[in-house]
C-alpha cells in the first residue's frame, strides 16, 4: 500500500478507508475535495458542486510502508515516478518524520530520471516504542529537480495512525476540574490547585451529569463525583463521537489565556475536516475571547485552602465546529493544547 | 603536542620516567591498587592527538553494530578490587550466567579478599592474581576469559584495556576508558582489529530517569532536540583526602597535575544518548573554561591536619571545569565536572527541545524530576516527572526493579552489568561501543587542550570514521529475556 501523489500546489490528500479499521495500512487517495495533508494537519477542501477534474500529476512520489513497531531503525524508499515527457535533472530527495524523530539520509541524490522511470531514494528513521493511545505519525518526503513536468518539486505524505480512538470522552478525563467544597484539594484544574465548586455548579444547573442545551446540541455534564477525573486537558486525543449534525459541540474552559487549538472531524467517508476553538480563561478573560460562547458561570472557586475568591466568577463556556452536510462523524482529534479543558462534547443535528 | 598533564610540580619516580614523560606525565604501577612511586613511561604518541581521524588499520572494520559471540557462560576477570571493583564484584556474582573466573589486583589481600567472597557466595573459587605490576597481564595471558572488567585508577585505564583486547576478551572499562586522544584511538583500533568490544562501564545511562528521557527525547516529547546539559557535580573532598578510600591518593593527585574535565561522563553520557550521538549525530567542538582551583586547598586548610602529606600538593584543576559541545546538527551540550566544592549531589541530567524540556536533580517529585512538554502541558508550569516517566519506563527497569533494588548506586550498577551479561549469551549489539566509550571520554583531553588555548573550541573526533551517519538503536533498545542458566 503507497501513499498518495501530490504535485507541490495541486490537492491530494488523506483518506482513510474507515475509520472504525484504522491501521498502518491506511489509504490515501488523490481526489479534489478530499482532505489535504500539509504537514500534520488535515484540512478539507470545501466541496465543489462539480468539481474539475485535476491534472493527472507528472511528477509523482511513493513513500513506502513504514512499521512503527519500536524501538526500531527503519529504512524508507522514496520512489520518484516521472511520468512527463521530459527527463528530470538533478533530483533530490528530502524525508522528514514526525518532530522530534531522527532520520538520516542513506541516499537521496536520485540525478537523472528519464521519461517513464523512476528511482528511489533511501532513509533510515528511528521508530520510537510503540504506545498505547492515539497518535496520527506523519512522514513527509519531498523531491526537487529540475526539467520534467517543469513544477520543480513534487511530495508526499504518509500519515499513520497509531490505535483506535478512545471510546467516548469519558475515557478521555484526564483532569480533575470540580471538586466538593469539603474536599477542594483532591483536584487541579489550573496546575495551582484550583478548582470549580461542584456546590456552586449544581446550582448553576450544572452539576453531575446535568443536561445542558449547548449551541443546539444536548450535552451532559460528567456523571462523576467530585474529585474525580472529569475533564480532557487536550493533548490530541482521539474520541469516538458518531452521528451527524450541523456542528460539533464543545463545552469547556480553559486554564490559560491562550486555550485554542485545532479540532479534527474524521467521518466514516474516510474523509475528515477540521476546525478552530478556544475557550477563554475560566475567569478574567473576556467571555466571548476565541469566539466562544459563555454557557455557565458559578460564584467562586476552590482553593487548596477551601472555598474562596467569591467575588469573581468561574465559567464553562462553549465553542464548535461545523460538520460537513451528509456525513456522518466518526471520531474526533482533540487540539494538542493542555490549557484547553473538554467537559463534554456532542453534536448539534 | 598537548598532553593532558601539565603541572611541572609532579612527583615522577626516576629520571628515566622523567625524560619519557615529556609533559610530565608519570605512568604508575599498572595494577589496580595504585603503588605511589612507581613509575611507568607514557606509552603515548604524539601523531594523534589531533582531531583528524587516523587511517583505520589495514584489514580492520567498524565495529558498529556488531554482535557479540553469544555464549552460554560470561566467563569474567576482574582487575582492581578496591572500592569500585568489590562494589561490582556482588553483581557480577549475582547475575545469571555469569561466572567470575579470575580475580586480580596488586594487593594479594584485596584479590583474597574478593576470591573469599565469590567462593563465599557458593561460586568456584576464582583464582588471584596479585604482587607484581604485571599480574594483570599473566591473568590475561593464563585465563581463557569472554570479560575483562577494569576498575583500577584512571591511568591504567588505557594500557589494561588494550592488553585486554589483544588477550581475546571484551573489556568493560570504569570511567574514562582513556585519559588522552591517541590513547583513544588506540582503544578504538585495537577493538576493531581485535574484533572484540571495548565500553565505557557507564553505569548513568542506565539511571532510571536517563533511559525514560531518552525513550521521550526519542518519541518527540521535547520536539526537536536541541540542547542538553549533565555532568558530575559531587563533593568528594572528604573521600579525597580520606587515608585509603583512593589508594596511594590516585585520584587526589590528578587534581595536582591536570587541569582536566576528569569524569563528566556520568551526565555527558545520557545526554549524549538521547541526542543520538554516533547515531545520527556526532560532537564536533568542545570548548573548556574553568574556575580558579579554590576548594580542595580551603578543604585542606580547614580539615586537614598540617603534617598531612596532602600539604606538599599544589592543585590545579579548576573546581568547576565546563565543557561546551556543539553537534554536527548544530545541538549545544554544557557538560560540568565539579567534585572540590560543597555541594549536594547531581548530574545535572537536562535536555530541552522545540517542545518541551527535562531536569533532573531538582526535586520535582519522587523521581526528582520535573518536565514540561507541549501539548501535555501549558501555562508554563513545572510537573513532576512521575506521570511521563512511568509511560516511558525503559524495559529495563519494568522487568529488572526487583533484582536491581538494593544494587550499588540506585540500582543502576546492576542493571549495566545485567545487560552486559545478557547481550553478551544473547548475541546482541552492545548498547555502548568503543565509539560511545571515546566520544564520552574525549572531554579529559580535550578540555585541556581547549583550556591551553583560554577556551578556544577545538575539534572532537570522530571515532566512528563516518558511521555516525547511519541511526543505530544503542541503549533504547528492543525488549528481550536473559537465557535460563544450563
Amino acid at each position: 500500500m503507497n501513499t498518495k501523489l501530490i504535485r507541490r500546489g495541486a490537492i491530494a490528500g488523506l483518506v482513510l478507508a474507515s475509520a472504525l479499521t484504522l491501521s498502518a495500512q491506511a489509504a490515501f487517495g488523490a481526489t479534489p475535495g478530499e482532505p489535504v495533508v500539509t504537514g500534520p494537519q488535515v484540512v478539507t477542501e470545501t466541496p465543489a458542486p462539480a468539481p474539475a477534474p485535476a491534472p493527472a500529476p507528472e511528477v509523482t512520489l511513493d513513500v513506502s510502508e513504514i512499521s512503527l513497531d519500536g524501538p526500531a531503525i527503519a529504512e524508507v524508499d522514496v520512489t520518484v515516478v516521472n511520468e512527463s515527457d521530459s527527463a528530470m535533472r538533478s533530483v533530490s530527495v528530502t524525508f522528514e518524520g514526525p518532530v522530534g524523530w531522527q532520520v538520516a539520509v542513506v541516499e537521496n541524490d536520485l540525478g537523472n530520471i528519464k521519461p517513464g522511470t523512476s528511482e528511489t531514494a533511501t532513509f533510515q528513521v528511528r521508530i520510537p516504542e510503540k504506545r498505547s493511545g492515539f497518535a496520527l505519525r506523519v512522514f513527509t518526503a519531498e523531491a526537487t529537480y529540475k526539467g520534467g513536468d517543469g513544477a520543480g518539486s513534487a511530495a508526499a505524505t504518509r500519515a499513520m495512525p497509531t490505535a483506535a480512538p478512545l471510546e467516548n470522552l469519558a475515557a478521555a478525563f484526564n483532569s480533575k476540574g470540580i471538586t466538593s467544597e469539603s474536599a477542594p484539594t483532591a483536584g487541579d484544574f489550573d496546575g495551582e490547585g484550583n478548582t470549580f465548586s461542584a456546590e456552586k455548579l449544581a446550582a448553576a444547573g450544572a452539576g453531575k451529569g446535568a443536561e445542558l442545551d449547548v449551541l443546539g446540541a444536548t450535552l451532559h455534564m460528567p456523571s462523576v463525583e467530585p474529585g474525580t477525573p472529569d475533564n480532557v486537558a487536550t493533548a490530541g486525543q482521539a474520541v469516538r463521537v458518531q452521528g451527524e449534525g450541523e456542528r460539533l459541540v464543545l463545552l469547556g474552559s480553559g486554564s490559560g489565556t491562550a486555550a485554542t487549538g485545532t479540532v479534527t472531524v474524521y467521518y466514516s467517508d474516510g474523509t475528515a475536516g477540521t476546525g478552530s476553538v478556544g475557550f477563554p480563561n475560566w475567569s478574567f478573560q473576556a467571555a466571548d475571547a476565541h469566539g466562544a460562547q459563555l454557557v455557565v458561570s458559578t460564584d467562586g472557586r476552590n482553593r487548596p485552602n477551601g472555598y474562596g475568591d467569591a467575588a469573581y466568577q468561574y465559567r464553562l463556556f462553549a465553542h464548535s465546529v461545523p460538520l460537513e452536510a451528509g456525513k456522518t462523524v466518526e471520531f474526533v482529534v482533540l487540539p494538542g493544547n493542555a490549557a484547553m479543558h473538554v467537559f463534554a462534547m456532542g453534536i448539534a443535528p | 603536542m598537548t598532553r593532558l598533564f601539565t603541572s611541572p610540580r609532579e612527583k615522577v619516580g626516576s629520571t628515566s620516567d622523567l625524560q619519557s614523560a615529556a609533559s610530565g606525565f608519570t605512568r604508575r604501577n599498572l595494577i589496580g591498587g595504585a603503588l605511589a612511586g612507581v613509575a611507568l613511561a607514557t606509552t603515548m604518541t604524539s601523531g594523534a592527538a589531533t582531531a583528524a581521524a587516523p587511517m583505520r588499520k589495514s584489514g580492520s572494520t567498524s565495529m558498529a553494530n556488531e554482535p557479540f559471540q553469544p555464549v552460554d557462560v560470561v566467563k569474567i576477570g576482574l582487575i582492581g578490587m578496591g572500592n569500585r571493583g568489590m562494589g561490582m564484584l556482588g553483581s557480577w556474582v549475582g547475575v545469571p550466567g555469569a561466572q567470575v573466573v579470575a580475580v586480580c589486583d596488586v594487593r594479594a589481600d584485596r584479590a583474597t579478599r574478593a576470591a573469599d567472597r565469590v567462593a563465599n557466595a557458593g561460586m568456584s573459587r576464582p583464582r588471584e592474581y596479585s604482587g607484581s605490576d604485571e599480574s594483570f597481564q599473566k591473568m590475561l595471558d593464563t585465563e581463557e576469559l569472554d570479560l575483562v572488567y577494569i576498575a583500577t585508577p584512571w591511568e591504567f585505564h588505557h594500557a589494561q584495556g588494550k592488553a585486554a583486547l589483544l588477550a581475546g576478551a571484551h573489556v568493560g572499562v570504569e570511567l574514562p576508558i582513556a585519559t588522552e586522544l591517541d590513547e583513544l584511538w588506540d582503544l578504538v583500533d585495537t577493538s576493531e582489529q581485535t574484533r572484540k568490544h571495548l565500553f565505557l562501564m557507564e553505569n548513568c545511562s542506565y539511571g532510571r530517569n536517563e533511559l525514560a528521557m531518552l525513550k521521550m527525547a526519542h518519541d518527540g516529547v521535547f520536539g526537536d532536540v536541541t540542547s542538553g546539559h549533565g555532568g558530575y557535580l559531587h563533593d568528594l573532598r572528604a573521600l579525597l583526602f580520606n587515608d585509603g578510600y583512593y589508594t596511594d591518593d590516585w585520584r587526589r593527585l590528578w587534581h595536582t597535575r591536570s587541569t582536566a574535565s576528569f569524569y563528566a561522563m556520568h551526565g555527558l553520557a545520557p545526554i549524549a544518548a538521547a541526542m543520538d550521538i554516533n547515531r545520527g549525530d556526532r560532537f564536533t567542538t568542545l570548548s573548556a573554561t574553568a574556575t580558579a582551583a579554590k576548594g580542595l586547598a580551603d578543604y585542606r586548610e580547614r580539615f586537614i591536619p598540617r603534617d598531612h602529606r596532602s600539604w606538599n600538593e599544589e592543585y590545579i584543576n579548576g573546581d568547576l571545569v565546563t565543557c561546551m559541545l556543539s553537534t554536527a546538527k548544530g545541538r549545544v551540550v554544557r557538560a560540568e565536572h565539579n567534585v572540590s566544592q560543597p555541594r549536594p549531589y547531581s548530574r545535572i541530567n537536562t535536555i530541552e527541545g522545540s517542545r518541551g524540556i527535562f531536569e533532573d536533580y531538582v526535586g520535582g517529585d519522587g523521581t526528582g524530576a520535573r518536565i514540561y512538554s507541549e501539548p501535555r502541558h501549558s501555562g508554563d508550569t513545572w510537573r513532576g516527572a512521575s506521570a511521563l516517566r512511568a509511560e516511558f519506563d525503559h524495559w529495563l527497569w519494568k522487568d529488572l526493579e526487583g533484582p536491581a533494588a538494593g544494587g550499588g548506586h540506585g540500582g543502576m550498577d546492576y542493571i549495566l552489568q545485567w545487560r552486559i551479561v545478557q547481550q553478551m549469551r544473547t548475541g546482541q549489539v552492545p548498547d555502548i561501543d568503543v565509539y560511545d566509550s571515546a566520544a564520552w571520554c574525549a572531554p579529559v583531553p580535550l578540555s585541556v587542550m581547549s583550556l591551553e588555548k583560554n577556551g578556544r573550541p577545538v575539534e572532537v573526533p570522530d571515532f566512528t570514521r563516518g558511521e555516525w551517519k547511519k541511526l543505530r538503536l544503542g541503549l533504547d533498545s528492543v525488549r528481550s529475556t536473559m537465557p535460563a542458566v544450563a
